[in-house]
């Protein structure tokens, strides 16, 4: 009885062998059987949130292009942290991804120790980025952005940014806001961007360091007073950009998607393949632009030149943010 | 009864450990979010106190909990090897056999080995459809 | 109007309101599955119907989902959702001493007449209850939050000081993770599951189902009394008992839709808050905690008002009032539906067929809940313990698994579990723990929020105690805190001794 237990065990080890052998077969071949079965879908965030609809805006296309349904499963926490230092943890075959934002991916390892380094983030795609915005309350006083950058310099420390949690991107952006325009405001973390956006609402607080998305889902409650992006955004046509109103910031969560550690190259680049195709979709443009995303294409050969782009974009607010 | 082996000492004992730990881990935090840690850790800390005062001073009586602690215990080993084999072996074996191990930890008297069956065929199949109800309908990726 | 509730009253709407309602009732009886679960889990399939018949399908699901944490509440001690926490104080001696059928079937009646108050408040008063979410601050909910944990003093009678070092552990639970205000990272011992601090379902489980689930085995005693035979639903019997106590059913369901607008608060809190209120105004104190039917009626009719309540902002203002509204309102903008102010004059028809379709669930769900929840306390109530106990056994493993598709949270559970369960045997109990647990972070976060916004403002004090709502919270908390203690001295006083435990 035993003796057969352990051929059985020898033979399957063979099996396994002969499986792993398979999977290092010529790389076209795979590719071309990926994705093979359904695709686990990992969101680090609650459903309704930003990351939750964009990915299920994704959704649909990704199923047509790819063949295999797409499971949405959100593992929130910490900020995203608790979902990204797992990452590395699932099956390197391509069929788990995880959605991923900088600057959280880059800030968090630099501020606190969180489990896991920028670099374990294996990115193959950045599909948009929900600009960074500031958001007041249709009553407010302040009309423009030049009215509350002078209440902040007279008054330092009077006026309120709410915006999502500690050493985050609303936290970051605020502080580059800050030494943009020389002045001293109070940031006050709330969990989350949509009950920092109900206080700005309620007029606990002055102004919301935001996205564009909470512009527009508020509707004709709030005023944008800046928008981060190039050009104006088409869901906010009456928001002035920053660079309009002279100064240079563009930018917000750009969102991508990663892979485990060790997931093959040619599965990798056909993932940011259908990601790309994803983008050029018109209808999946339209939905993402009337919710106020700004859709870019960073497709898996430019990563490593972008997160150093970013990185060193965010150096000097990071190293300010250390030292407060 | 000794008023040195009341049964509030041991509690106030760990629960000073408990609350001197927060306390200490505290001390690295930030100005804000030291805040509650330092009131939770306090508040043990000073409950512990309150807590060895009164049962040394008045050592009030201590209910006698019923049953056995045999059962339970064996019951809890069941429950945590149920837990950390989970992601080994899967659910549906894991299940199987923590299941088949609890019903043997519950039965209090001897039981006919057809009874014995009959009730494993039934968490059997509750297991399986179970299992089917999130793996399948649920699209919740079971171990 | 008529044409929304014709709308509303089609056979396909009301199929799906009902299947809704079944569905959404079995996974809230589960322990582990919340109302939040079910309604993430159901999101694709309302995205090829309609608005309108998405928005019934999701909110009839939801419905069932917070009355069937009733079940698992009452019959084994466990909530099967957080919203459930108060109605395991008194459901589940209620159930102990025989009761369970009509703790059942009271909580089902209570759920219903709750649930219709909160869609009703949605269906005439929406624009202007709404404001109320905006009144709330963060120093407001501070206060609710402390309020809700002056009732750890109130719960742990006889052993106040236990509960108060019981509140104490759970705000310490509370602050494991990654704080959101200050960024630190506590108590994780560089576990990353654990950055994502403790999660409340499977927590809940542990400290609630598995004391429970190690009892069950160390004594041969039943673990709930079986029903008489032919008693049947004991329905005239239970409406007889909420006609006595209407004004508790009114109240509680008035607190429920009022705290379920509260972004911030949800269905726990509305349970606790009703709960306290109608211990406070009750003759029969003591009763509370022991098998009071007013315990379970006010925190019942409470949590299902939240629903109601909870579509408030969600649609006024586009924001979630709860965390299944979160999703609800995601699935809304996938649909290309813009919330706010004018989606009630622009997508008048589909707002008000879907309040209608809420109705309408809440109505199902009178015979849906008497059918499932007769089964349920029939099974639960005769089946042997030895099956019984591997039975619940699956459950828990699965439920805390499922929450996250974490096997850690699975063992967290367990951990917990141990831990409530020597504590138990110290003489500390859950409740406190898990109070301090759900409102440490509340008021964590308004503290901190309001401490930092009153310093912006130059005026700290003002801040906490200058504001006409947080004024009345901290009354209602000191009324709450001096009443037994004033009601205990007249007692003992007449018994002329002094107790401690």
């Amino acid at each position: 009885m035993k003796r057969t237990n352990r051929r059985q065990f020898g033979q399957g080890l063979f099996a396994t062998g002969v499986a792993a052998a398979a999977l290092t077969a010529p790389s076209i071949l795979r590719a071309q059987g990926f994705p093979s079965r359904a695709i686990n879908y990992i969101i680090p965030f609650n459903p309704g949130g930003e990351s939750d609809v964009t990915a299920r805006f994704q959704q649909p296309f990704f199923e047509e292009i790819s063949g295999q349904s797409v499971v949405i499963q959100s593992k929130p926490g910490a900020g995203g942290a608790t979902a990204w230092a797992q990452l590395n943890g699932f099956d390197p075959d391509g069929h788990t991804i995880m959605n991923t934002i900088v600057p959280h991916t880059v800030l968090q390892p630099a501020m606190k120790d969180v489990g896991y380094q920028t670099s374990d983030i294996n990115n193959v795609f950045f599909f948009h980025y929900t600009p960074d915005a500031i958001v007041v309350k249709a009553d407010s006083p302040y009309q423009t952005l030049q009215d509350l950058i002078d209440d902040a310099s007279s008054n330092p420390g009077r006026v309120t940014f709410g915006g999502s949690g500690t050493n985050t991107a609303n936290h970051l952006a605020s502080e580059i806001f800050s030494s943009m325009t020389g002045t001293s405001t109070t940031y006050i973390p709330f969990r989350g961007s949509a009950p920092a956006m109900t206080a700005v609402l309620g007029g606990q607080i002055a102004a919301a360091m935001s996205y564009t998305t909470q512009g527009v889902k508020a509707g004709e409650q709030v005023r944008t007073l800046a928008v981060a992006t190039q050009e104006r955004v088409a869901a906010l046509p009456d928001a002035p950009t920053f660079q309009e109103l002279g100064f240079d910031h563009v930018g917000g969560a750009y969102r991508g998607v990663a892979v485990p550690a060790g997931t093959p190259q040619d599965i990798q680049q056909r993932l940011s393949d259908i990601l790309q195709q994803i983008n050029a979709n018109p209808a999946f443009k339209a939905q993402m632009t009337a919710a106020g995303y700004e859709v870019i294409d960073v497709p898996l050969g430019d990563i490593p030149a972008f997160i150093e782009e970013r990185k060193a974009a965010y150096g000097p607010a990071i190293e300010r943010l250390k030292s407060a | 009864m000794n008023k040195l082996l009341h049964r509030d000492i041991a509690a106030a004992s760990g629960l000073l450990v408990i609350g001197g730990y927060a306390l200490w881990e505290a001390r690295q935090m930030s100005v804000f979010g030291a805040i509650f840690p330092q009131l939770a850790g306090a508040g043990m800390v000073l409950g512990a106190i309150l807590l060895l005062i009164r049962a040394i001073v008045w050592a009030p009586a201590v209910p006698q909990a019923d049953g056995t602690l045999l059962r339970p215990l064996l019951m809890l080993a069941a429950l945590a090897g149920w837990a950390i084999l989970l992601p080994i072996f899967g659910f549906v074996p894991v299940s199987l056999v923590g299941a088949g191990v609890c019903m043997l930890i519950a039965q209090q008297t001897m039981v006919p080995m057809r009874v014995l069956a009959l009730q494993f065929a039934g968490l059997a199949g509750l297991i399986l459809l179970v299992a089917v109800l999130f793996g399948r309908l649920l699209n919740v990726p079971l171990p | 109007m008529i044409d929304a509730l014709l709308s509303a009253a089609t056979p396909f709407n009301l199929m799906l309101a009902l299947v809704g309602v079944v569905l959404g009732t079995i996974i809230g009886a589960l322990p582990g599955l919340s109302a939040t679960m079910a309604v993430a889990v159901l999101v694709p399939f309302t995205f090829t119907m309609d608005p309108a018949s998405g928005l019934i399908a999701l909110g009839a699901v939801y419905t069932g989902a917070i009355y069937g944490g009733a079940y698992a509440a009452i019959l084994v001690n466990t909530p099967g959702t957080p919203a459930a926490i108060a109605t395991a104080l008194d459901g589940f001696p209620m159930a102990k001493r025989g009761d369970g059928d009509l703790a059942v079937t009271i909580s089902c009646f209570a759920s219903a007449f709750g649930g219709i108050i909160g869609a009703m408040a949605l269906l005439i008063v929406a624009p202007p209850l709404a404001t109320i979410a905006l009144k709330f601050g963060p120093v407001e909910y501070f206060w609710l939050a402390i309020f809700g944990l002056s009732l750890i003093a109130v719960l742990s009678k006889g052993a106040t000081l236990k509960g108060l070092i019981g509140g104490a552990l759970g705000l310490g639970l509370s602050t494991i993770g990654s704080a959101v205000v200050g960024g630190d990272v506590r108590y994780t011992f560089g576990n990353p599951v654990l950055l994502g601090g403790i999660h409340i379902i499977p927590a809940l489980i542990g400290l609630y189902c598995v004391p429970v689930l190690l009892n069950m085995v160390a004594t041969q005693d039943r673990h709930i009394e079986r029903a008489s035979e032919g008693r049947g639903t004991r329905i005239p019997e239970a409406l007889g008992l909420m006609w006595r106590s209407k004004f508790n059913l009114v109240r509680s369901s008035v607190v429920g839709t009022v705290v379920g607008i509260l972004p911030a608060a949800g269905g726990a809190v509305a349970g606790l808050v009703a709960y306290s209120e109608a211990r406070r105004t009750s003759k029969n104190k003591d009763q509370f905690g022991k098998g009071a039917v007013d315990g379970v009626i006010a925190s019942e009719s409470a949590n299902s008002a939240t629903v109601g309540g909870g579509f408030v902002p969600t649609l006024v203002l586009g924001i979630p009032g709860t965390p299944p509204d979160a999703i609800i309102l995601g699935a809304l903008m996938v649909q290309g539906i813009r919330v706010g102010p004018q989606l009630f004059v622009e997508q008048a028809s589909t707002v008000y067929t879907f309040i209608f379709g809420l109705l309408f669930a809440t109505i199902l769900m009178i015979p849906v809940g008497l059918l499932i929840g007769r089964t349920a306390f029939r099974t639960i109530s005769s089946i042997p313990k030895a099956v019984l106990a591997p039975a619940i056994g699956v459950l828990i493993m699965i439920g805390s698994f499922a929450v996250e598709q974490n096997a850690t949270h699975v063992v967290m559970m367990v951990i917990l579990g141990a831990f409530a369960w020597v504590l138990l045997k110290f003489g500390f109990e859950a409740s406190p723990i898990v109070l301090g647990l759900i409102l440490g972070p509340i008021a964590e976060q308004g503290f901190v929020q309001g401490y930092l916004i009153g310093n912006a403002a130059g005026n700290i004090w003002g801040e906490f105690f200058g504001r006409p709502i947080s004024l009345a919270i901290i009354g209602f908390t000191f009324l709450t805190l001096l009443w037994p203690l004033w009601s205990d001295r007249k007692g003992r006083a007449a018994k002329g001794e002094t107790l401690y435990e």
